[in-house]
């Protein structure tokens, strides 16, 4: 068990990690309605320009706003000219997915050319910060402020703004929110650019912890499509369950059996769930 | 001359793959991405029936279905406890399962190293050998398959598959169970697939579960796309373009990126490019 204790670090970190994936996603997931893949395009350009930006050697905090710019820019792009144009058209769910699939497919290849397919390792500063019998690494330790100031900011966002309220009630009827008189359209992209700064926020924390490479951003929307799926789709909040139960899981397994099957074991509880309880472990 | 009718095979392959998820995406409606793994799963059990155990091509091919069809029948089941919209997360998660499965389970399917050595079919006294021979295995497997295909979209089991798609709710109300159904459907395609996967085995001698992961499910699907998704004219016209588009970028020199990568690029390009301007595909008449 004492060596269990080590890996309690890395837990926590892929718990918050997670936790701050699907709070990410539940905001894209109420503003668009469908299994919008934009969200790994989000994660996986944030990871990369992240890496760029780094390499020129700017300061942090020049870095992460043009990071958080492109990303935005991103966001209204592929909102603006291509959604925008298919909704209009009142086209289905699955071939809206299938679109966001392509987008993320195109930009994964672009990335493969100009970067290689290979892992590409950020520098971070390997100051380990010590408490207790435990080590955490300076990203680690981060993943795991950020996460609770996300979470404070949500809930404030979500329960105590008029924003909040018109997230709330599109996510769940946009029509009937429309006919009630809230701008479902303004709602949505601003929703649709919290999320997409949240996605790119933890492809950069995932970077600085490991590694980055192309296929990154589908890997962590799995990751933040589990842990949402768990704690139930519709709740921003209580995504932060579904985060750490999905990395106490995997990790658990992992540790006391092989460490190989840890993603196919994150999927059979994905599947599991789908069949037997969609809205998710949380009674609403 | 070769690699045309190397090419050719592969096209051919695909275009049985595709004439399949016709069926089931564009009259049942099912939005399943579990082609590939069945895929797999009979070009796995040819290579290893054949390699390690020494059968025959057609006894593989029979086991090998055998294998596809219990495992369709335990999916299927719980694919359709799925609600509708999650049905395509539930099936990606299927296809990352059974490629864990021929990725980590190495004392059986010697894991990333894979399987090689696979025989060409033997079928009966006749060895087939050459590649013009696959080529005709290959084509006659697409006709038999276009042909099951097309029975079925023109038969009354095919006006119940629409009805699954169109609306599903009535279905009860005329005394059909949709689950029963949406069953058979996925076990047929199944097993088809299966079989073309033990063609593919024994065509191209080794396999490794790099060949059968989501992004490969994904490419049959654009076919279909491509190729309208109710169409199995549009299965060969899309496997042809999109199978021998990167083959032919080979010959061009490129001095970005590699052939890989940009087959990445071009997927992604005529996914977004047809759903944006011609969602009904070349030949369709539906848009998914």
């Amino acid at each position: 068990m004492e060596t269990f204790i080590q890996v309690l670090p890395q837990v926590l970190f892929l718990g918050s990690l997670y936790s701050i994936l699907a709070l990410g996603y539940s905001f894209l997931h109420g503003a668009n309605r469908f299994f919008d893949i934009t969200y790994a395009t989000y994660i996986v350009v944030g990871a990369y320009s992240f890496f760029v930006l780094t390499s020129l050697g700017l300061p942090f905090f020049v870095t992460l706003l043009l990071v958080y710019a492109l990303i935005i820019v991103c966001a209204f792009l592929f909102e603006g000219v291509i959604y925008r144009k298919l909704r209009a058209r009142n086209t289905s769910d699955v071939s809206l997915m299938l679109v966001s699939f392509g987008l993320l497919t195109i930009v994964q290849g672009v990335i493969s050319i100009f970067f290689t397919s290979n892992l590409q390792v950020l520098n971070p500063s390997t100051n380990n910060i010590i408490i207790g019998t435990l080590t955490f690494t300076q990203t680690q330790l981060s993943t795991i402020a950020i996460l609770i100031i996300l979470y404070l900011v949500s809930y404030i966002l979500l329960h105590r703004t008029k924003f909040g309220t018109h997230f709330r009630a599109i996510s769940e009827n946009p029509s009937l929110s429309l006919s009630v008189g809230i701008n479902v359209e303004r709602t949505r992209i601003k929703a649709i650019l919290i999320s997409a700064c949240v996605g790119a926020t933890a492809g950069m924390l995932f970077g600085l912890d490991s590694r980055i490479y192309p296929f990154l951003g589908i890997d962590l929307l799995f990751k933040a499509l589990i842990a949402a799926v768990i704690s139930g789709l519709g709740s921003p909040i209580y995504g932060i369950f579904g985060g750490f139960i999905l990395s106490i899981t995997e990790n658990t397994f992992a540790w006391y059996f092989l460490s190989e099957w840890k993603d196919a074991l994150s999927f059979v509880i994905l599947i599991l769930l789908l069949m037997f309880r969609p809205s998710g472990i949380v009674k609403k | 001359m070769d690699f045309f009718i190397h090419v050719l095979v592969i096209v051919m392959l695909y275009s049985s793959l595709a004439a399949t998820l016709t069926v089931l995406v564009g009259h049942a409606g099912l939005f399943a991405m579990t082609h590939a793994a069945f895929y797999g799963i009979g070009a796995y059990s040819t290579a290893l029936l054949t390699v390690v155990y020494d059968y025959g091509f057609i006894e593989s091919v029979i086991i090998g279905s055998g294998i596809s069809f219990f495992i369709a029948t335990l999916v299927g089941s719980a694919m359709s406890r799925v609600k509708s919209e999650y049905y395509a997360l539930a099936s990606f998660g299927f296809m990352v399962v059974v490629f864990s499965i021929l990725h980590n389970w190495s004392s059986v399917t010697k894991g990333v190293l894979g399987i090689s050595g696979v025989p060409r079919p033997m079928i009966g006294n006749l060895q087939l050998k050459s590649d013009v021979e696959m080529l005709f295995v290959a084509t006659a497997l697409f006709f038999i398959v276009a042909a099951i295909t097309f029975i079925i979209s023109r038969s009354h089991f095919g006006r119940i598959l629409r009805s699954i798609r169109d609306e599903q709710s009535i279905l009860p109300l005329f005394g059909y169970n949709p689950a029963h159904y949406k069953m058979i459907i996925f076990t047929v395609t199944a097993v088809l697939v299966s079989i073309t996967g033990s063609v593919y085995a024994s065509y191209i001698s080794f396999v490794t579960p790099s060949s059968f992961t989501l992004l490969e499910s994904i490419f049959i699907m654009t076919i279909i796309i491509l190729g309208g998704v109710n169409s199995i004219r549009g299965a060969f016209v899309g496997s042809l373009i999109l199978v021998s588009l990167p083959e032919l970028l080979r010959f061009v020199d490129f001095s970005i990126g590699s052939p890989d990568q940009l087959r990445l690029v071009i997927y992604g390009l005529v996914l977004v490019m047809v759903l944006y301007f011609k969602p009904t595909g070349l030949f369709g008449s539906r848009s998914i």
